[in-house]
């Protein structure tokens, strides 16, 4: 399995935060082949399930968040060109001369604009444009819009272009949370062929970038052991505090916090060192800042770990991953699961 | 549009050219000259010469595209910047960038402390200290292809949009460059009899406000000069009217003062608007206060003065990786200028 090319195949699915069940489709298709079956699950949601035959069995529920940041139209302005408010935290130091696609009834291809820099005065300068200084322009008419069904409402998202800069990293937009789909997938595939005493379902949920509806109602409706939420976590750049970051390229991230389960994620930790494989525990004392948070609420108590891909420059149309950190996130899956449901040669 | 046009266009505007290192879009327009005779002056300005009987004229249009300067590679390989012009550092985050020098071109990805950490800062256009660049390679061996004082340039590609609309970087000075490219090749077909004797200076670090124009202005000493420059439009649905600047689709403007220069003076500015009216092309006078760091400023000072005229090409978006013109105003534009010289 090339965990490159179906991180950029899911990555380039449109599943804008809230709207997330126009990609439902799409993803299907992508990852058919590595599960025994795919249904919706909770709020737009969608569980891959990989079952292990057997009656009863516990069930293991990786978590990774299907949405993505975006646009939404707010309003068409008479000159053809669109308002637009923002889903999910998007980074409006990002926003100037970015290229985007309207969700149209065919995409359309729209390009920020905003009053020129050198227009602007020292304080309009040194402000990041607000989301009403923008506009987004596709070079058509009001009427021409209209007539393609973009109305408000109308979501947008980036235009997927990824790109390497070396072997290794591995740059575009969406891969938070594409990068989860894929760690998920990767166990999955680890595991293919032993024999183990629990089934698999990766829960793609809705709105993490918005309001978190998605696993709350996913998770409910899969009645899961365990939980892992898989996500990104925030990879160390100049200007960030050590502390308060990872190391892209050294391993996935486990989050040391109240909100997961400190054996859980102890045994987490104590496979990695066993097995090898790197990983970098972080502190996230009071919040993870995943789904995760809602674990603590969920159902009648769930023990629940968060593992993360360390991801750079997040929510920016270049977020940047390391290949062999998403190799080492499948891979510390498979290996805790194995470790806790594998079934051993009988000696 | 004609397609040899697009193609040069879109060549010249994907070109790495930042203040300072304009050599290879100097190249690219030797080339594109097809054996019309150039030479380089002692700045890098690539300048053509038409003989003719008639008025000695000037013609300009700039190379560079905004930019920065390397100031540092750190241990981790991670790069920072100085502007060498007037960039919007809010157009650097999550951008491809190319950082190079006259021989290396290496991609690169624009980055900034990330959202989730920046508090209020988020709210800031960044400052330049605070942006840096990683290009995937060890510290080692980008030290070994780059050093402090090398370029960086934004990358983008040239595309079309609907309703006659390009888009692509750098076109606020290559599409000036395609023009007069253009411009040289419709007056070379000219019988030197009947034609003026015209100077064509493509000219190096506009942006850094060098004004290398006046080198070969001081050179040639024309009789009148002819500035092709851009002209910022924040033509949007809303804005107050005088608040708009240039407007896409409505012909050249003709900058009747900027931040440098008056131009009221000048019948040339007069003779321009009265040719465009004659010829039917479209073209209107505009207060171009906010954008004056062009060529005028130090060249209508040049010996005892030279007349000055700016011929300007409405840009929206202008020196970020998006500039969007519009076809018609290209057009409007070369015609002008032809008309003019």
């Amino acid at each position: 399995m090339d965990a490159k090319k179906l991180l950029e195949a899911l990555g380039s699915v449109t599943t804008v935060s809230g709207f997330e069940e126009r990609g439902h489709g799409q993803v299907k298709e992508i990852l058919a082949p590595y599960f025994d079956e795919i249904a919706p699950a909770g709020v737009a949601g969608l569980a891959c399930i990989s079952r292990c035959g057997k009656e009863n069995a516990p069930l293991v529920l990786i978590d990774g968040h299907l949405d993505e940041i975006g646009l939404i139209v707010t309003d068409i302005k008479d000159d053809g060109l669109l308002t637009v408010g923002s889903l999910g935290g998007i980074d409006r130091r990002t926003l100037t001369g970015e290229r985007f696609i309207v969700h149209a009834n065919e995409p359309l291809f729209a390009v920020t604009v905003k009053k020129p820099y050198c227009m602007m005065n020292g304080n309009e300068q040194r402000k990041t444009p607000s989301m009403d200084d923008l506009r987004l322009f596709t070079g058509k008419t009001k009427e021409e819009l209209t007539a393609l069904g973009v109305k408000v409402g109308t979501t947008i998202g980036y235009e997927k272009n990824y790109f390497s800069l070396s072997d290794d990293l591995f740059f575009g937009p969406s891969l938070d949370n594409a990068a989860a789909a894929v760690a998920g997938t990767l166990a999955v595939e680890q595991l293919k062929g032993k024999e183990r005493g629990c089934d698999i379902a990766l829960l793609l949920s809705s709105q993490e970038e918005s309001f978190g509806a998605g696993f709350k109602t996913g998770a409910f409706s899969l009645d899961p052991d365990e939980i892992f939420v898989v996500d990104v976590d925030l990879g160390n750049t100049p200007e960030t505090d050590k502390n308060k970051t990872v190391t892209v390229g050294e391993g996935p991230s486990v989050a040391l916090s109240v909100q997961t389960d400190r054996a859980m994620t102890r045994s987490v930790i104590d496979v990695a060192k066993a097995k090898e494989i790197p990983c970098q525990p972080i502190l996230n004392v009071k919040s993870t800042g995943t789904n995760a948070s809602a674990v603590p609420f969920l159902m009648g108590g769930i023990p629940c770990a968060v593992v993360s891909i360390p991801l750079k420059y997040m929510h920016t149309p270049a977020e940047g991953i390391s290949m062999k950190d998403l190799e080492n996130t499948g891979k510390l899956l498979a290996a805790y699961i194995e470790e806790r449901y594998g079934v051993k040669e009988a000696e | 549009m004609k397609k040899e046009f697009f193609d040069l266009l879109k060549s010249l505007s994907e070109l790495f050219g930042p203040t300072g290192c304009e050599g290879r879009v100097a190249d690219l327009i030797e080339a594109s000259l097809e054996g019309i005779p150039c030479k380089r002056d002692a700045v890098g300005n690539l300048i053509v010469h038409l003989e003719g009987k008639g008025k000695k004229i000037l013609v300009t249009a700039p190379m560079d595209e905004a930019g920065y300067m390397i100031t540092d590679i750190d241990d981790k390989g991670y790069v920072r910047f100085e502007k060498t012009g007037n960039a919007d550092n809010g157009c650097f985050a999550g951008k491809r960038l190319t950082l190079g020098n006259e021989k290396e071109l290496i991609s690169a990805v624009g980055g900034v402390k990330v959202l989730h950490l920046a508090g209020g800062e988020a709210g800031d256009t960044p400052a330049t200290d605070k942006l840096f660049a990683e290009t995937g390679l060890a510290a080692e061996e980008l030290k070994k292809k780059l050093e402090k004082s090398d370029f960086a340039a934004l990358e983008g590609s040239l595309s079309t949009l609907p309703g006659g609309y390009l888009v692509g970087k750098a076109l606020e000075s290559r599409a000036l460059c395609a023009l007069m490219i253009e411009a040289i090749k419709e007056m070379s077909g000219k019988d030197e009899a009947e034609r003026n004797d015209l100077y064509f200076v493509f000219t190096v670090k506009e942006k850094a406000g060098m004004s290398t124009a006046s080198a070969a202005a001081y050179t040639i000493r024309p009789e009148e000069a002819y500035l092709l420059g851009f002209a910022p439009a924040n033509d949007f649905d809303g804005v107050d009217e005088h608040l708009k600047g240039a407007r896409l689709g409505e012909g050249v403007v003709l900058a009747l003062k900027d931040r440098r220069v008056l131009y009221f003076d000048s019948p040339l500015t007069e003779r321009a608007l009265g040719m465009a009216k004659e010829q039917g092309i479209p073209a209107y006078g505009a207060d171009m206060a906010s954008c004056g760091d062009l060529s005028a400023g130090a060249l209508h000072l040049v010996g005892a003065g030279i007349p000055c005229a700016s011929l300007r090409l409405p840009c929206r978006n202008p020196e970020t990786n998006r500039v969007i013109v519009k076809e018609n105003d290209l057009e409007n534009t070369l015609s002008l200028l032809c008309a003019l010289i």
